[in-house]
C-alpha cells in the first residue's frame, strides 16, 4: 500500500517537474522572441524616423521649385488663372444665351462656395438678380 | 502478540508520576509541532492556489518604448520638418586600455579623414579613462573602425540635431551646439521646452512663403547688388509670423562656415531708421487724433529749417499739399508739419501704444531694442514723423502696420502656429474708421504714387515705400540706403502683410540708376504676393468691381475747398 502511493508520489512529481520545466522554457523562448521584436520595432522606427528626415530634406521648398522648373516646365500661377466656382456653368445650363452681366463683386472668402449650396436661379433671371 | 507476552507493567507511587509527566510534555511538544506544521501548510494552500501572490495572473507585453530624443522635432505651420534628431555613434577611447596609441592612431586617422593624427596619438596617450575620438560618425566610418577592431576604442550612442531644411529660415530656427544646446533662434529661446516635450513644436512660418520670399528677396540682391536683406510676412489678424527672410543666410547643419555677421537675424534684431513707411503712423495718429481729417492739408511749399537741419521733399511738388498727397507722394515736410500739429508727447504715447519704443516680444532669444532718442524735442517730432530719428527693427514695423491695418488693433507677433478662429486679444490703437481710411491710402501709394511697381493683378496690394540714408557715425551717408517697401493685402480686407527691405542697394539699368524704395522693393512685394496668395488662400478679387472701387476711394486732388477748411 505505502510502495504504491509513494510510486504515484514519484511519478506525479517528475510530470509535474518536467512539465514545469518545458513551460518554463517557452516562456523564456517568447520572452526573448518578444524582447528582439521590441528591439526590431525600435529599429524600424529609427529608420523610419531617419526615412522622415529625408523626405523632409527632399521636399526642401526650393528643391521642388527647382525641379518643378526643369522636369515639369512649370511657373507661378497667375491671378487670371483662378475662377470662381460661381462663374462656372453648370451641367446643362445654356450660357450663351445671356449677355455677360457686369462682372460681379465678390468677396473672396466666397470664391471656394461650390454652387450646390446655393438655389437655383433660373438663366434668364440672372442678370436681374446680381 | 507482542502485546500478549508483554504483561502490563503496573508503576505505582513516584515512577508513575515521572512517566505521567513525561508523556504530558511529549503530547504539549506533539501540539505545537502539528500547529506550526498546519500553519506552515495553510500559509501553502494560500499563497499557491488562493492569493495572486506576487506574480501577475494576466502576463502583459513588455511595452514597446518609443525612439526617445533628447529634443523634441519642430515642425513649421503644416508639419514639415525643420528639425529633428538623429540618432549618431560618437566614438570614444579609454587610453588606459590602449595597447600601441601610435599604431592606434595611425589606423583611425586612416578612416576618419578629419581627424588629425598627431592630435589623436597624443590623446591617446593621456592617462586618462575617456577620451572623445570624434563626435557623429557616419554609419561607413562606423564599420570602417569597427574592422580596425583595435581595443579600448568604442562606441556610444549619441544624437545629433539635423535640419532638413538648410538655409531655409536658419536665422528663425537658430541652431544647437554639439551636445544639442540650443545657441540661437527658437532652438534656444525654447531650449527648455523643446527638452522636456515629445511631441514637436509647430512655428507659425510656412516653408513655401518662406522660400518664395527667400528667392525673391535674394534675386533682388543680387540684381541691385545689396549687402543684404530682410523680409517678413505676417497674418494681420493674429499676427503670426509666416516668414521671416534675413540675407545672406546659413546652413545650420554646419554652422561653423559661416561668418558670425551672417547669422545676424535682420528682421528681428538689426534696428534702421526705416524712413518713409513711418509715414504710415505718422498720418493714422494725425487722421486718428482728429487734428486734421482725409480733406485737410499742410503746407510744403518750402523745406523746413529747424536748428541746423533742413527738410526736404524728395518727390517736391512744391505747394500746399492734402493729407492724402503727403501720403501718397511721401512729403516729408508735410508729415512734419502734420507730426508736430499732433504734438510730442501725443506721439511718443501713440509710438508706445504701437510697440515702437521697446523690444518686440517675439519667441526668439536675440531681440533688437530700439533706439529712441532720450530727449523728445520738435526736432524729434518732425523727423520721427517721416521715420528719421527713431530706430526701430523691420519687426516692430510690421506688427505696427499690422494694426493700423487690420481695423487698429495691437497684437504680438509671434512665432508659434496660432488658432485663427480664435485671434488673441489684442490693444486697440486706432479706431476702425482710421484703418479704413489708411488702407485707402495706401492702396492709393500703389494705384497712383510712390509704390506703383508693387502692383499685382488682382490682389489689390496696398503699401508704402521707404528710403532711408544709412548713419555712419553723426551723418547720414548718401550713398548708402536702406530702400523698403511694406504691403499689405488685398487692401479691401487685409489678410497678409509682406515686408521687404535691402540693405545698399545699387540701382541698375532697369531701374534707371534708382535705388530708392518704389524702385527696388516694391517690385519684390508684388512678386511675394502674387507667387503666395494662391498657397494662403486669397483668391484673386476684380479690382475694377464697383462697390470694391466705391469703398477704397479717395479724394487726392488739392482743392479750394480743403485749404479753407483747414
Amino acid at each position: 500500500m505505502i510502495r504504491r502511493s509513494a510510486v504515484f508520489w514519484t511519478v506525479l512529481l517528475i510530470a509535474v517537474a518536467t512539465g514545469l520545466y518545458v513551460l518554463k522554457n517557452r516562456v523564456h523562448d517568447l520572452e526573448d522572441r518578444l524582447q528582439r521584436l521590441n528591439r526590431e520595432i525600435i529599429a524600424e522606427q529609427e529608420a523610419i524616423h531617419v526615412l522622415k528626415a529625408e523626405w523632409a530634406y527632399l521636399n526642401q521648398p526650393a528643391r521642388l521649385d527647382d525641379l518643378a522648373r526643369r522636369h515639369l516646365g512649370l511657373v507661378p500661377e497667375s491671378a487670371k488663372q483662378v475662377i470662381d466656382l460661381a462663374d462656372l456653368p453648370r451641367p446643362g445650363e445654356v450660357t450663351t444665351v445671356v449677355d455677360a452681366p457686369a462682372k460681379s463683386p465678390k468677396k473672396p472668402t466666397e470664391a471656394i462656395k461650390p454652387p450646390a449650396a446655393r438655389p437655383p436661379i433660373p438663366v434668364a433671371q440672372r442678370g436681374v438678380q446680381r | 502478540m507482542t502485546a500478549e507476552q508483554l504483561t502490563p507493567v503496573r508503576l505505582e507511587g513516584q515512577a508513575k508520576q515521572i512517566i505521567d509527566t513525561g508523556r504530558t510534555r511529549l503530547l504539549v511538544t506533539a501540539a505545537v509541532f502539528a500547529a506550526a506544521f498546519f500553519a506552515v501548510s495553510v500559509r501553502l494552500a494560500e499563497v499557491t492556489l488562493i492569493s495572486e501572490a506576487e506574480e501577475p495572473r494576466i502576463t502583459q507585453a513588455a511595452p514597446v518604448t518609443k525612439v526617445q530624443t533628447t529634443r523634441a522635432d519642430i515642425r513649421d505651420r503644416n508639419g514639415l520638418l525643420l528639425a529633428t534628431n538623429l540618432t549618431t555613434a560618437s566614438l570614444y577611447a579609454n587610453p588606459r586600455v590602449i595597447i600601441n596609441p601610435d599604431d592606434a592612431a595611425a589606423k583611425l586617422a586612416r578612416v576618419l579623414p578629419d581627424v588629425s593624427e598627431a592630435a589623436l596619438a597624443q590623446k591617446l596617450k593621456s592617462d586618462r579613462g575617456f577620451v572623445w575620438i570624434k563626435r557623429h560618425l557616419t554609419p561607413r566610418q562606423q564599420y570602417a573602425v569597427n574592422r580596425l577592431g583595435i581595443p579600448g576604442v568604442d562606441f556610444q550612442r549619441d544624437e545629433r540635431r539635423i535640419y532638413p531644411a538648410g538655409p531655409l529660415a536658419a536665422h528663425v530656427i537658430g541652431m544647437t551646439d554639439i551636445d544639442n544646446k540650443g545657441l540661437a533662434g527658437v532652438e534656444r529661446y525654447f531650449d527648455e521646452e523643446v527638452r522636456s516635450r515629445s511631441e514637436a513644436l509647430y512655428l507659425s512660418i510656412d516653408s513655401r512663403v518662406q522660400h518664395i520670399a527667400t528667392s525673391e528677396l535674394q534675386r533682388a540682391m543680387t540684381a541691385f547688388k545689396a549687402i543684404g536683406a530682410a523680409g517678413l510676412v505676417l497674418d494681420v489678424h493674429t499676427g503670426e509670423i509666416i516668414a521671416m527672410v534675413s540675407l545672406p543666410s546659413f546652413d545650420p547643419n554646419d554652422p561653423g562656415s559661416a561668418p558670425v555677421d551672417v547669422r545676424f537675424n535682420r528682421p528681428v534684431l538689426g534696428v534702421y531708421e526705416m524712413g518713409s513707411t513711418f509715414k504710415i503712423f505718422t498720418t493714422a495718429m494725425a487722421l486718428d487724433s482728429g487734428v486734421t481729417s482725409m480733406t485737410g492739408g499742410y503746407d510744403a511749399s518750402h523745406p523746413i529749417q529747424i536748428s541746423r537741419f533742413t527738410i526736404r521733399d524728395y518727390h517736391g511738388k512744391n505747394r500746399w499739399l492734402t493729407v492724402p498727397e503727403i501720403f501718397i507722394y511721401s512729403s516729408n515736410i508735410g508729415s512734419a508739419r502734420m507730426a508736430l500739429d499732433v504734438g510730442g508727447p501725443a506721439q511718443k504715447a501713440f509710438l508706445g501704444k504701437l510697440g515702437m519704443l521697446q523690444a518686440v516680444p517675439v519667441e526668439l532669444s536675440e531681440v533688437g531694442a530700439p533706439l529712441v532718442p532720450q530727449v523728445w524735442r520738435d526736432i524729434n517730432t518732425m523727423t520721427i514723423g517721416f521715420g528719421h530719428g527713431l530706430a526701430v527693427s523691420p519687426l516692430h514695423l510690421a506688427a505696427g502696420v499690422a494694426a493700423i491695418v487690420n481695423g487698429g488693433i495691437y497684437r504680438n507677433p509671434t512665432l508659434l502656429r496660432r488658432d485663427s478662429a480664435t485671434p488673441p486679444e489684442g490693444r486697440r490703437v486706432i479706431s476702425a474708421k482710421t484703418s479704413r481710411e489708411m488702407r485707402r491710402l495706401m492702396l492709393q501709394v500703389v494705384e497712383s504714387g510712390t509704390g506703383k511697381m508693387a502692383r499685382a493683378d488682382g490682389y489689390l496690394i496696398g503699401g508704402k515705400t521707404g528710403t532711408a540714408e544709412k548713419t555712419a557715425g553723426h551723418h547720414y551717408r548718401q550713398k548708402a540706403l536702406l530702400s523698403s517697401f511694406i504691403g499689405a493685402f488685398p487692401m479691401n480686407d487685409p489678410r497678409y502683410l509682406v515686408l521687404a527691405m535691402l540693405d545698399e542697394p545699387h540701382g541698375n539699368k532697369e531701374t534707371m540708376n534708382y535705388a530708392t524704395g518704389g524702385w527696388v522693393a516694391a517690385p519684390i512685394i508684388a512678386n511675394i504676393v502674387k507667387r503666395s496668395a494662391p498657397i494662403l488662400g486669397v483668391a484673386p478679387i476684380d479690382e475694377r468691381a464697383p462697390d470694391i472701387r466705391r469703398d477704397m476711394l479717395v479724394q487726392v486732388d488739392y482743392r479750394e475747398g480743403a485749404r479753407a477748411s483747414r
